[in-house]
């Protein structure tokens, strides 16, 4: 019993042994990088023992921080502040992570794992002297994140001697599923770019990066790639289905803040191809790698400082922010001086054939770079604005809308083209072999759709066009050729796209107020408004609505959306009821009551919406699988 | 991350729920119907700042939307009711920010970046003619 | 040397964008200027909170400096101003012109009621568009405003804040000078 009431001293001592195995492990690092080929087998203990103590202890106290969370410490200020009697287990675990401190524990900790796991591989396959650059690059994260944790937002601080006898509670919106595991995916995602950022520094410092580092880096980078299309898949299907207006992307800054390391990423593996297969692009490579993670840390940044999205009083901590930018600064600045130093040493000159897979994979990472910065620049620009006093704009959706779609249109055309070309040169007789058939077929089922369909502005025609041709091509081109990964992430880049043009064009939606009894036609289908009723969940009580819903005769169920007031919280949330099957989704949010027994009621039929999430998996499959075909 | 935005931008909310199924929207025509939603969505709540007005559950929003609807009614084109907005609460107020004088550079920018990319990728093939 | 440049040009864009985010942690990126300053202030004629029959018109600014302060009994901030608001009330050639904005006029009168009254002057700010005319989102927010009805400054948010204070009595000094 003693020992559970120290529990959370236990966890802060565990990290700040983590902290001085972070130390050690940066040292040891260097030392072994210092020894070169003739480091002594020791030090390959010494190394190992460094990562997997820190990984250890951070488990540890990561550990200590989920039991205060199951056992309701309020003495814990964080856990107070987050959690709350009647919440329900499974919460209780995502709670951990639902605020600054806690998030920021399970970053080191993924860092520490991340690092354990690369070490693991690295020991047989990697020389020494070149793990130990690599290892010590991942300490100076290591270092400068559990310093962070450790000086500004230490998430075991305690309110003694009198705790709270209750705790503030979890904000309901979190209380979901998706959200339980979205943070934990997006930060694997975020954190494992940080091994492509010490390979690349590795790299720079060494002076060589040839086609064997490059089978060093890929499994991570598509590994770490997986997990952030899946967090950012997870992410916009939680707004989905939890926001209560029926989007899955809004572009504000925070999501852009996950979308720009996904860019540059997809691009970074797209070039790790070229200096496998053809020796080119390597300082391309570098850069993006070390981009990738900078822009993780970027994020980080703009989410955690609030010098984006400060909503009135809830503006974050300056003084976190400061140092967040500070240790940024320092990170990417020497990596990008070292960049700059060192980069010169290993240009290589390249001259393409025009049609041939090299110039694509050129395009596609110009498209790529060229989506990236334009959003990081427009996610920016009312900061830039503002900090140079010329005023105070918003950049929202209307213009991410108009700068993104044009360009992923491009791009859709080099994923359809590029696939089918050949390494150095390309007949056009052969291209043309090839995506006839496709581009027929594409023909074909646009005039079907079209023809169909109530009338579309051209903008979307063309959309629909180039998304199934990418369709087409991808299944084409995968009878010939064995790339199973390759071709599920194109076709989940289709699938979404057709998800996103089908529900956008598509989609009925009706706000009106109903009473028991009242039904209305929406998209085809029928919903009658039987009854209103009380619920009760284990920590929120709540009404329902009863909608039964008929497609023609044969009646599809019941749907009963609710309005829940949790007991930790003064805010009523809407849960969205949500009948959905791959190719629709029947979508009701209860509203406000009005008088006379009415309520506000918004219903919509989303058509195909299931497709943009579909895509994503898809892509984070092909991404898994690519990793597992390379041997 | 983005979680825990939304929950920032909760807080500042009274209710979160779906709004404004109300009746004053009736005597509205589809095209205007249509316009209402449109705008709606284009403009940015002021109180929670990254909701567009069309979700916003704030007070400011429902006034707002109110006063939006009866403009539509009255037969005020989309321009006038932005000019009308933009003269009391700034461009900030607009999702789509206007092509002026301090956002030339925001919408030429991708255009620029774009050009920039064509050049690199030429230069790939220039240098095989020399 | 050119060449050079090239390879160091993702640190100098870089520090660019540091350089902003930097100078960005001292803002406040929520804080919206307002459009109407050194613009003849709207004008109103409103009820009186306190006294339904009488009405307010915005001539009421002639030849009075005037600090209007945007508030509502259901806002939490502004039940805290009341000290401040008091030694506003009392600075000499000064109006202290409260507007209610978007309340219940009963509450808020028994809000005045219970907190005590600090303003010359009640308007109720639920009629017609003043709000929008104002350009107002949110309470509070507070505008100073000359002998001639120019709005000469608006803060939002509470004026307990050191920097609000300072700022909104510079603002009164430099208009007594004039």
């Amino acid at each position: 019993m003693m020992g559970a009431l120290v529990l959370p001293e236990l966890g802060h001592f565990s990290l700040i042994l983590a902290f001085i195995f972070s130390i050690y492990q940066m040292g040891v690092g260097g030392v072994a990088a210092r020894c070169g080929l003739s480091a002594h087998k020791q030090l390959a203990y010494l190394l190992l023992t460094s990562v997997y103590g820190q990984v250890f202890f951070l488990i540890l106290s990561y550990l200590a921080l989920t039991y205060a969370f199951l056992t309701h410490d309020f003495s814990v200020s964080y856990v107070a502040a987050h959690a709350h009697t009647r919440l329900p287990w499974p919460y209780r675990l995502s709670a951990v992570w639902s605020a600054h401190e806690g998030s920021l524990l399970l970053w080191v900790t993924l860092l520490g794992g991340w690092s354990a796991a690369f070490l693991c591989y690295a020991r047989t396959r990697i020389p020494l002297a070149i793990q130990g650059s690599i290892v010590m690059v991942l300490g100076v994260l290591s270092v400068g994140f559990i310093s962070f944790l450790l000086f500004t937002s230490n998430p075991f601080l305690r309110l003694l001697p009198e705790p709270p006898l209750e705790g503030q509670g979890l904000n309901p919106l979190l209380q979901d599923p998706g959200l339980a595991i979205h943070p934990p995916m997006l930060y694997m995602g975020y954190v494992g770019f940080a091994l492509a950022f010490a390979v690349a520094v590795a790299a720079l410092l060494r002076g060589k990066f040839d086609g064997v580092w490059v089978q060093w880096l890929k499994p991570w980078v598509m590994l770490a790639w997986s997990f952030l299309t899946l967090g950012i898949t997870l992410g916009s299907w939680w707004a989905y289905r939890v926001l209560g207006w029926g989007g899955w992307w809004f572009w504000d800054p925070v999501e852009n803040a996950a979308l720009l390391p996904w860019l540059a990423a997809t691009a970074l593996f797209h070039s790790l191809i070229m200096v496998e297969k053809r020796h080119a692009f390597k300082i391309w490579v570098l850069l993006l790698a070390i981009l990738t993670f900078c822009l993780s840390l970027l994020g980080t940044f703009l989410v955690r400082s609030g010098v984006l999205i400060s909503v009135h009083a809830f503006a974050s901590d300056p003084l976190r922010g400061a140092y967040l930018l500070k240790f940024l600064m320092t990170v990417v600045c020497l990596a990008l001086l070292l960049f700059a130093w060192r980069s010169p040493l290993l240009v290589t000159r390249q001259v393409f054939h025009f049609l041939s897979k090299e110039t694509f994979l050129l395009i596609n990472n110009i498209i790529l770079f060229v989506l990236m910065i334009s959003v990081l620049f427009a996610t920016l620009y009312p900061l830039f604005l503002d900090v140079l006093g010329m005023g105070k704009i918003s950049v929202g959706p209307p213009y991410f809308n108009a700068v993104f779609i044009p360009l992923f249109l491009l791009l859709v055309i080099a994923m359809c083209i590029g696939p089918c070309c050949h390494w150095q040169k390309t007949r056009p007789g052969q291209l043309i072999k090839q995506l006839r058939w496709p581009i027929c077929l594409a023909v074909m089922v646009t005039v079907v759709i079209k023809l169909g369909l109530p009338p579309l502005p051209w903008l979307k025609i063309i959309a629909l066009f180039l998304s199934l041709t990418l369709a087409f091509t991808t299944v084409f081109i995968s009878t010939q050729r064995r790339r199973l990964g390759m071709m599920l992430a194109h076709m989940g880049v289709a699938v979404c796209a057709l998800g996103i043009i089908l529900s956008t064009s598509l989609q009925t939606q009706r706000e009106l107020s109903m009473r028991p009894g009242d039904s209305i036609a929406v998209g085809g289908h029928q919903f009658e408004f039987m009854n209103v009723h009380a619920v009760e969940g284990e920590n929120y009580e709540g009404v329902a609505a009863d909608f039964r819903v008929y497609h023609g005769l044969q009646t599809l169920g019941l749907l009963s959306p609710e309005k829940r007031h949790y007991f930790s919280s003064q805010n009523g949330i809407s849960q969205a009821a949500i009948s959905s099957n791959l190719f629709r989704d029947l979508y009701i949010v209860l509203g406000e009551p009005l008088e006379k027994n009415n309520w506000a009621v918004r219903i919509y039929n989303k058509p195909y919406v299931r497709f943009i999430w579909l895509g994503g998996l898809l892509m984070m499959l092909g991404g898994l699988i690519s990793l597992s075909s390379k041997k | 991350m983005r979680s825990f935005f939304w929950v920032w931008c909760l807080m500042c909310l009274p209710v979160y729920a779906i709004a404004h199924a109300s009746n004053t929207r009736v005597e509205m025509s589809m095209e205007q119907q249509q316009r209402y939603t449109e705008l709606t969505q284009e403009l940015r709540c002021l109180v929670c700042q990254n909701e567009a007005l069309s979700d916003s559950q704030s007070v400011f929003a429902k006034k707002l939307r109110q006063q939006i609807s009866d403009k539509i009614v009255a037969g005020e084109s989309k321009q006038a009711i932005v000019g009308y907005l933009t003269s009391r609460y700034g461009d900030f107020i607009l999702y789509k920010p206007p092509f002026q004088k301090n956002t030339y550079l925001l919408w030429s920018f991708p255009l620029l970046a774009l050009f920039m990319g064509m050049i690199i990728l030429s230069r790939f093939f220039g240098r095989r003619a020399s | 040397m050119k060449k050079k440049f090239f390879y160091f040009l993702p640190f100098f864009v870089f520090m660019l964008i540091a350089f902003f985010l930097w100078r960005g942690l001292r803002l406040d990126p929520a804080q919206l200027p307002s459009t109407l300053i050194d613009k003849v202030a709207p004008s109103f004629v409103l009820p009186s909170l306190l006294d339904e029959q009488k009405k307010i018109r915005s001539s009421i600014f002639y030849g009075k400096i005037s600090i209007v302060h945007v508030w509502s009994s259901e806002c939490k901030v502004c039940e805290n101003e009341y000290d401040v608001l008091l030694q506003l009330a009392q600075l000499p050639k000064v109006q202290l012109i409260g507007l209610d904005y978007e309340d219940d006029p009963i509450s808020a009168k028994r809000y005045l009621l219970e907190k005590g009254n600090p303003y010359h002057q009640v308007l109720r700010g639920d009629q017609k568009n003043v709000g929008l005319n104002w350009g107002i989102y949110g309470t509070p927010e507070t505008f100073v405003i000359d002998q001639r009805g120019v709005i000469r400054g608006k803060w939002l948010g509470s004026l307990n804040e050191e920097k609000t204070r300072e700022q909104l009595k510079a603002c009164l000094r430099s208009l007594k000078d004039a």
